[in-house]
This record gives structure tokens, C-alpha cells and sequence, in this order.
């Protein structure tokens, strides 16, 4: 902890000189000693108290180097504005447990944070390496679609037709088809994959259609 | 070991469940279904690295690679996939879908039929050698 033995830390002085430029009732006990003696003997004490009643963990979740600067200048802001008779040491020990949990509460922030920071970065690196690569989407060659449809169809012994509408191939199941093509469902997409390659058998859009007596 | 075959069983008892939510249950069939066979491809193909079956692999990675294989079956599994994954997509996040699944989520057999193709795709998956593909993942 920079200066954090004798006297004020070196970068106290600035807050001091700036709480002295200010107009204010109290401004007598804003002086060197005043935050040399806050400084050295209460936050020391108050800090030490608690690491020895909340053990290694607890202290090690406080940082009095980071953020230090922040609440010296609520200190001095707070002795500005504290009414006569307020008893310093309770005000202290009020804001430096105040302080404590908003340290607590903007590391655990700012961990979790960092903690989400790597996982981002993680899960990119991921997808850096198993996106597949950019390619333009299969063009379904579609007269050839249809045709290996109606002969993957005609393969199987199902009743039914096939017609294309839009991007799509609408193959309609008679009634007495119904049951084979619910059930063949892997065999239609061998058959399909045989004859059409892969990508373009998963390109194709295909719309079954039931007759309405068997809609359920 | 959860044997996710079993996803694609319930898959193919969801559409016919009475005095249930019948959309609902069409909904959630393809999801199981299309999980059924991911986690069930993706475990053979981890099994043939001598990897564990859980090591993650990309959903349209796996389904594009292995329809752009060469070997039939490898593609066929994978046209499988896609199409599992483009219902389980519009089940899973379109309330209001504007296009054929509209229909599809509605009613029972196109549900049924992809579920039971799973389950079938995954009961043949022990003769589908992925040697081949083994380099991509």
C-alpha cells in the first residue's frame, strides 16, 4: 500500500489541499494531521480488525490500493457536511463498511465480468474453429428434385404425388399411404440422399401432406 | 450412461399422447427427436476418436459435413439432421411460423414421421462407418 506508512499517502495531498480551498465550518479539522492520523491509525485499524474478523479471504476480496482515492474523497466529503458533534470514529466505521461491500460488490462485478470476458473469447475461438466454411446456398436443381422424388416414391410402393410449389416439393400421401410414409421416413431419405448427393437432398424443402381424415 | 435413444422413443410417443396440449407435444417431439440424433451421432463419432462422447461438436458443422460426404449413408444421416434441425428450430423458437410449419406443428404425423425416421436413423447408425469424416471433427 503506497505511503501507507508515515504520514498521508502522496496522493492524499492533492484531496487535502483541495478540501482546504473550500468554504466550510469544519474546515478546520481538514488538515494534514487530521488525514495522516485518519489515514494511519483508523483505516489501518478498522482494516485490520476486519481481516482478523473475516480471515485471509475476506481481506483478500478488499483492495485498499484500488479505490482508495474514491473513498478518501467521500471521507473528506463526508467530514464537510457531518453535523457538529458526529463522532468520527462510528462515521468512520460506517462508511468503511459501506465501502467495504461496494468494493466487495464491484469485484465480484468486475470478476464476473472478466469471467464472461473469456468465455466470449473462448466460445469465439470455438466457432473460429468449427463454423463450417462461408459457402454460397445449394442451388437445387430443381427438375432433377423432382424427378429423383418420384422415383424415390416410386421405390418405395407409396401412393402418393409430388408436386413442386415454390421452393418447395409437396409430396401428398393417399390414404392407404399414410401409414408407410409416417413409418419409412428413414428409408425415403436413404433413397432420396442416394439419388439426389447430400447437399442438395438437405437443400430440398419438402412438405408432406396428409389426407384430412388422418390430421390429428 | 444416458442412451439418447431414448429421446427419440419419447419423440415418437409425444404425438400421440391424449388429452394433452396437441401442439405442444408435436412441438416438443421434433426437439427430442432432432437431440436424439445429434447426441447419438455425435457420441459414435467421438466413440470412433477414442474421445469423450460429450466433447462438443457445432450443430450445423456436423449436419453440413456430413452431408457433403461422399458416402451415402455418412450424407444420408446428416440430410437427416438437417432436416430434424430446421423443424426442431421452427418448433422450439417461432410461436407464429409463417411458413409450412404452421401446418406441420399443428398436427401429429409430420411429428411422427421424423421421429420414428430418428429413431430409425439411430437404431442403423452401427453400420454407418464415419472413418472418413473422422478428420473434420
Amino acid at each position: 500500500m503506497a505511503g501507507s506508512k508515515g504520514g498521508s499517502p502522496s496522493w492524499l495531498t492533492p484531496l487535502i489541499r483541495e478540501a482546504k480551498g473550500r468554504s466550510h465550518p469544519h474546515m478546520s479539522y481538514c488538515d494534514d494531521v487530521f488525514f495522516s492520523d485518519l489515514w494511519s491509525r483508523r483505516l489501518k485499524g478498522i482494516t485490520k480488525r476486519q481481516r482478523e474478523a473475516h480471515g485471509p479471504s475476506h481481506y483478500a476480496a478488499l483492495s485498499w490500493d484500488v479505490g482508495s482515492q474514491k473513498l478518501l474523497k467521500r471521507l473528506l466529503s463526508f467530514h464537510l457536511q457531518r453535523p457538529a458533534g458526529w463522532h468520527g470514529a462510528t462515521g468512520l466505521t460506517i462508511l468503511v463498511d459501506q465501502f467495504r461491500r461496494e468494493t466487495e460488490s464491484k469485484q465480484t462485478l468486475e470478476g464476473q465480468v472478466q469471467a464472461l470476458r473469456a468465455e466470449v473469447q473462448s466460445l469465439r475461438a470455438q466457432v473460429a474453429r468449427i463454423a463450417p466454411p462461408a459457402s454460397p446456398r445449394t442451388e437445387v436443381d430443381w427438375p432433377r428434385a423432382l424427378e429423383a422424388t418420384r422415383a424415390v416414391l416410386s421405390d418405395l410402393a407409396w401412393n402418393c404425388t409430388v408436386e413442386r410449389i415454390g421452393d418447395t416439393l409437396t409430396i401428398r400421401a393417399a390414404e392407404d399411404a399414410v401409414s408407410s410414409v409416417v413409418n419409412g421416413g428413414f428409408d425415403f431419405y436413404s433413397l432420396l440422399t442416394e439419388r439426389l448427393g447430400g447437399t442438395m437432398a438437405a437443400a430440398v424443402e419438402l412438405e408432406f401432406v396428409y389426407p384430412p381424415s388422418r390430421a390429428r | 450412461m444416458f442412451n439418447p435413444s431414448h429421446f427419440a422413443d419419447l419423440a415418437v410417443t409425444l404425438p400421440n399422447l391424449d388429452d394433452q396440449d396437441r401442439e405442444c407435444c408435436n412441438r416438443s417431439a421434433y426437439g427430442r427427436a432432432y437431440y436424439a440424433l445429434f447426441l447419438a451421432v455425435r457420441a459414435a463419432i467421438r466413440r470412433a476418436q477414442n474421445k469423450d462422447v460429450d466433447e462438443e461438436i457445432g450443430h450445423g458443422y456436423l449436419a453440413s459435413t456430413l452431408t457433403s460426404s461422399p458416402n451415402d449413408k455418412i450424407a444420408s444421416v446428416g440430410v437427416l439432421l438437417a432436416k430434424l434441425y430446421d423443424a426442431r428450430m421452427n418448433a422450439d423458437y417461432k410461436l407464429d411460423p409463417k411458413n409450412r410449419w404452421r401446418i406441420d406443428l399443428a398436427k401429429g404425423l409430420e411429428a411422427e414421421r421424423l421421429a420414428k425416421a430418428a429413431r430409425d436413423q439411430i437404431q442403423a447408425l452401427s453400420a454407418v462407418d464415419f472413418t472418413s469424416v473422422l478428420a473434420d471433427f
